[in-house]
């Protein structure tokens, strides 16, 4: 039996602890999917497997595939600009501009506009530990195969 | 001080852009798709929603989504509730 003191505190967890990015990975690979579409794969990549480059790439390579898309996982406090958030935070890639090397965020929260950041702001706010998992933060790349 | 980061007006991308998002902003309009997903954020809180707002944003069949808490065995615990478009 949980005492009324322990249910204050699990309840405060609960809305306090946010999805790592195991969590979300977890999360898609269980969501079961209509007929059109035969599969569909979520992989994580902590930024302690990857170096600025190959997270430059794993963008770029992914963008370019019709059936991916990727999710960013970061802590806002690690982005410059008086960003809003400052915990950690999911938005989706949506895009790359090569000449400029700049990255537009599709922030989801309200009070964040979609923005361009540079890959090295990103790589930054990723590359941050996820006090929860307490491992480093990354990308999900989530692909769908009809 | 640093200024603002530019929106994406100012910048076309040049270069890859997500075919999710690039189908979305084709068909309703990035401005549309930032509303749907204000929208769904009025009728949630916390931050484990972003997570899930975000696979909203990268799955095109995924047209909703519901987070509810409940009471499992004494311990509150998260439902997600997700519809797709079949």
């Amino acid at each position: 039996m949980i005492k009324g003191e322990d249910i204050g505190k699990l309840k405060n967890q609960i809305d306090c602890v946010g999805l790592t990015l195991a969590d979300l990975e977890a999360l898609v690979s269980r969501l079961t999917l209509p007929c059109p579409i035969k599969y569909i794969t979520a992989q994580r990549y902590h930024t302690s497997s990857l170096t600025i480059d190959t997270f430059r790439a794993l963008i770029v390579e992914s963008l370019a595939q019709p059936n991916a898309g990727l999710v960013l996982n970061f802590d806002g406090a690690l982005l410059p600009n008086n960003y809003k958030i400052d915990v950690g935070h999911h938005s989706p890639i949506a895009a790359y501009h090569p000449e400029r090397d700049l990255v537009l965020l599709a922030d989801v929260w309200p009070w964040c506009p979609v923005a361009w950041h540079t890959v090295n702001e990103l790589w930054t706010a990723a590359n941050s530990i996820d006090s929860d998992s307490h491992e480093h933060r990354g990308v999900l790349k989530v692909t769908i195969d009809k | 001080m640093q200024s603002n980061p530019p929106l994406i007006t100012p910048i076309p991308a040049s270069g890859p852009v997500g075919a999710q998002l690039l189908r979305e902003s084709e068909s309703v309009g990035l401005n549309r798709w930032s509303n749907r997903m204000q929208k769904y954020f009025k009728r949630q809180r916390g931050n484990t929603y972003c997570g899930v707002a975000s696979i909203m944003s990268v799955i095109p069949y995924i047209i909703e989504t519901d987070v509810k808490k409940k009471e499992f065995e004494g311990k509150k615990v998260f439902f997600f509730i997700i519809n797709i478009l079949a």
